[in-house]
């Protein structure tokens, strides 16, 4: 039997160990490329010059990379531990260390090749389900599927970095370490490394300083800049403060010695757990941070956008009329818009004097419409009074501050009114669908006398309700399509040299249904891109965690095993399984879920902080709660899996 | 007042009548009193580790029952075993079987914890057993800091601390120089003498085996016979040495 030979059989004997680590290195292979198939994608790439997403990539990329790094060497680390006591023993019986370092090599070089065969694979299958899933269930048309090399190298590259750096150390290691050492290396392993509950603290002082750091620079458009040095200090902190955090609560259960025997078995396993999975159990804090995180901003980015269409549109359909624009019979405008499955609930019209003015300051040319306070009051049930004499500006619209005053100064052309007219007052504020200017509110005796000395033309404002506005985007698009065909025969009314005011924008439709539409396609490849990563992220940290358990499955078997052999019931095994998985799996979710609640706040100073906002915090509940329940159902799925394969057998 | 017994114990591997069926065991019957300290010996094969799973509850006979204090434990099922197991006896392994994130002491009391004993009583007792053995020096050490030697003792620490009536111990020297086995062995005698506990040892070291006070041969599933201590140990050892042969060569006569 030649040492090749003799090799392969080994192979073939510890095949699941191979395996094992062979699904690992295609697992990183394989989101990493999901990943890169997001960042390096044409449409993204795109927008990423707009910098709009810039920010929604960063957290999830610096968590990739500290994700691949930490995750292969782990594995390769698991995988090296078992094989370094056959190293020790072939050197024994009279191994080179050349041997030694061609066999780590050649092995090695085998298992990063199929990784990254199997793993782009995967990767490929994988991301082209995501993109059409996801782009099927958002119904987003903005971003197609396409691959570059871009994709393949940055992928390739990273792994092949990180994967040799791995090999690296071990074989630096391997050559250097004491031969004894080497042999007992199963073993050794398992000392109970540094333990400093000072460095836990230190650890957690990189956690809270991070986060104020964040809070402090997030302020308006320069926070994405700063954004990763907090994500890697916090990402730090965290390893420290986990990787002391079971010797710091075993420190302090010991001052209680009953409790301390009392779950002796589970917490001793925690220690040595613990420090086992250590970057494991960071890494899947942070997944689980950056899937609420984003979740929630996915989730408030939606609502809020829907909130909004709702609140500048308290009609569904809105338009601007006068004799010759947009100017269709009741009959034909019927025809359109009140269809047998979507009647129409409501039709209210608002006479107006639309005319333009040039503003003051800037030198564009705006438009207002003017209008009689009554009939006003009367369409949107208000009660403003307005002195003859006076009138009030009411730019309906939302405004960054509603308690401004915003001045208006009516100014007349060569026309004079004998009267002069004083602004009462502002109403900043949603009324009405805004059709292209802003309301001047007069007097009902006023709105006659002023007419004549303004520059502008009568018009009537068309409000109309359907029974059901999301199934009326048909209707929207003939309606449109019918007032192009009237208002291509009739001369434009607005100067066609100034951008400010033109016949397109003062006659198109304000609808709900049309500003849900480009809302969608504007928005939706930020949208797309955070429910991309944050599914990602979700099914990342069940893997990962999944396959971290599932690693040591043998080693546990025995563990228990032994203890079965002098008098450890079976209920008694389930349940100190039971306390063990347990902090596994909900520290990291509480630690994720408090991480994402914190940079939440402090990213909230962009839309004017969390209070002003307490309609984010409503949405992180529910995410957060939702991942929970996840978490809980996979807790038990975990459970039942291990008792499963620990008890098989007894 | 025998506090085990086992009548006629036939353990057949595989379907009975079958073609591939081995009988490890063929009909055994053993009475051993309170106190006693037995080596059962025998060539590889013998049955020895069969007989000695069965005793302790961890396999089933094919037929026959295990009386110990008054319990049939071959009727005794899951759970019920185990807690027999853990309260009425105590095991020692040739592999030693502690847990390597445990410290000594607390390997030591780990049978004590799942009863749920308080914490005084669990010192108390660590350190009364760990005096008897001489490992209190180590405590508080790891498993894999200390030697084989010093982890059999606090393997047989383990086994006494729940009191247990009787102790099994599986080929406790197999692992061990010479001096370990020596002093291992002395723990044993000492666990007899002192806390009155039966002591069934499964060995082939006759080194070992000359501790005890009795020595029950197997041969093909069967006792071949029994040799009871008169005088010193050396002597015992002598006997043991002599019979075996005897018994040796009767199994290689062609």
């Amino acid at each position: 039997m030649s040492f090749n030979q003799m090799v392969r059989k080994m192979i073939r004997h510890d095949a699941r160990k191979y395996i094992f680590y062979l699904v690992c290195n295609s697992l990183a292979v394989m989101l990493f490329f999901i990943y890169a198939a997001l960042f390096y994608n044409d449409d993204v790439t795109k927008a990423k010059m707009a910098e709009t997403i810039q920010y929604a990539l960063i957290i999830p990329g610096i968590a990739l990379i500290v994700f691949t790094v930490f995750f292969i060497s782990h594995a390769h680390h698991l995988f090296i531990k078992s094989r370094k006591r056959e190293f020790g023993l072939f050197r024994t019986l009279g191994m080179t260390n050349r041997d030694v370092v061609k066999l780590l090599v050649m092995e090695n070089g085998l298992i990063a090749c199929l990784s990254i065969i199997t793993g782009l694979l995967s990767g490929l299958l994988f991301s082209r389900l995501f993109f059409s899933l996801l782009t099927t269930v958002l119904n987003i048309q903005t971003i197609s599927y396409g691959l570059n090399v871009q994709m393949f190298a940055a992928t390739i590259m990273v792994y092949l970095l990180v994967f040799a750096t791995a090999v690296g150390r071990t074989l630096y290691m391997i050559l250097t370490q004491n031969l004894i050492l080497t042999l007992k290396s199963d073993r050794v392993g398992e000392v109970v490394k540094l333990n400093s509950p000072l460095l836990g603290g230190i650890g957690a002082g990189l956690i809270i300083f991070s986060v104020a750091g964040l809070y402090l620079t997030y302020t308006g458009n320069q926070g994405d800049d700063y954004i990763f040095i907090w994500m890697i200090l916090t990402m730090v902190g965290l390893y420290f403060s986990i990787n002391q955090l079971s010797s710091l609560l075993i420190k302090m259960v010991k001052k209680s010695k009953r409790m301390y025997y009392k779950n002796l078995l589970s917490l001793s396993s925690l220690d040595y757990k613990f420090k086992q999975l250590t970057s494991t159990l960071m890494l899947v804090s942070v997944m689980i941070m950056v899937t609420v995180l984003y979740s929630t901003i996915v989730l408030f980015t939606y609502l809020d956008t829907a909130r909004q269409i709702e609140e500048r549109h308290p009609y569904d359909l809105a338009f601007l009329q006068t004799a010759e624009k947009n100017q269709l019979t009741e009959e034909q405008l019927y025809s359109i818009v009140d269809t047998e499955e979507n009647h129409v609930q409501a039709h209210d019209t608002l006479p107006v004097f639309t005319f333009f003015q040039e503003d003051e300051y800037a030198g564009w040319i705006s438009t207002f419409h003017l209008v009689s306070v009554q009939t006003f009051n009367q369409i949107t049930s208000n009660s403003i009074e307005v002195k003859a004499g006076e009138y009030i500006f009411h730019p309906n619209q939302p405004a960054a501050d509603p308690d401004g005053a915003y001045e208006f100064q009516l100014k007349f052309e060569g026309k004079a009114p004998a009267q002069s007219y004083i602004q009462d007052d502002t109403f900043v504020q949603s009324t009405l669908n805004y059709l292209g200017g802003e309301f001047i509110l007069v007097n009902e005796e006023d709105f006659d006398a002023l007419k004549t000395h303004l520059n502008g033309f009568d018009a009537t404002m068309n409000f109309i309700n359907v029974a059901d506005w999301k199934s009326a985007f048909e209707v929207t698009r003939n309606l449109e399509a019918a007032f192009a065909a009237v208002n291509q025969r009739t001369p434009s009314v607005t100067s066609e040299a100034d951008e400010g005011t033109s016949d397109e924008r003062l006659f198109s439709v304000a609808s709900k249904m049309e500003d849900a539409a480009i809302n969608r396609q504007t928005d939706g490849l930020t949208f797309f891109v955070i429910s991309f990563l944050s599914v990602l992220f979700l099914i990342g940290s069940f893997v990962i965690l999944y396959l971290n358990l599932f690693s040591n499955i043998e080693k546990e078997r025995l563990r228990f095993s032994n203890l079965h052999r002098i008098g450890v019931t079976v209920p008694e095994i389930k349940k100190a399984i039971a306390k063990e998985l347990i902090p596994v799996f909900f520290i990291p979710t509480l630690t994720g879920i408090t991480l994402a609640l914190l940079y939440m706040i402090a990213m909230a100073t962009d839309i004017g902080g969390i209070l002003q906002n307490p309609d984010v915090l409503v949405n992180f509940a529910v995410i957060a709660g939702v991942y929970f329940i996840l978490q809980i159902g996979f807790y038990f799925y975990s459970k039942w899996r291990m008792v499963a394969a620990v008890v098989k057998g007894f | 007042m025998p506090i085990l017994e086992a009548g006629n114990i036939v353990k057949v591997y595989g379907e009975s009548g079958q073609e591939h069926s081995t009988t490890a065991l063929k009909g055994l019957d053993l009475s051993i009193n309170k106190g006693d300290f037995i080596a059962i010996m025998g060539p590889s094969g013998s049955g020895k580790s069969t007989l000695l799973n069965i005793l302790s509850g961890m396999d089933q006979p094919t037929s026959g029952v295990v009386t110990i204090k008054d319990e049939k434990i071959s009727e005794l099922k899951g759970d019920d075993l185990a807690l027999f197991r853990r309260r009425e006896l105590g095991f020692i392994f040739q592999d030693f079987n502690l847990l390597d994130s445990l410290t000594v002491k607390e390997n030591i009391i780990l049978p004590m914890v799942l009863e749920g004993k308080s914490a005084d009583e669990m010192d108390k007792r660590a350190v009364y057993l760990s005096g008897l053995f001489g490992i209190e020096s180590i405590l508080n050490q790891y498993p894999y800091q200390i030697s084989g030697g010093q982890q059999q003792r606090t393997a047989v620490s383990r086994a006494l601390v729940n009191e247990p009536g009787i102790i099994l111990a599986d080929e406790p020297t197999g692992n061990l120089d010479s001096s370990s086995s020596a002093a291992i062995m002395e723990c044993f005698e000492k666990v007899v003498e002192e806390l009155s506990t039966t002591v069934i040892l499964v060995t082939h070291d006759v080194f070992a085996a000359s501790y005890s006070q009795r020595v029950v041969f197997l041969q093909d599933g069967a006792i071949h016979s029994s040799i009871q201590k008169q005088g010193s140990r050396e002597s015992f050892l002598k006997q043991i040495i002599d019979h075996q042969r005897t018994f040796g060569g009767a199994s290689h006569v062609f």
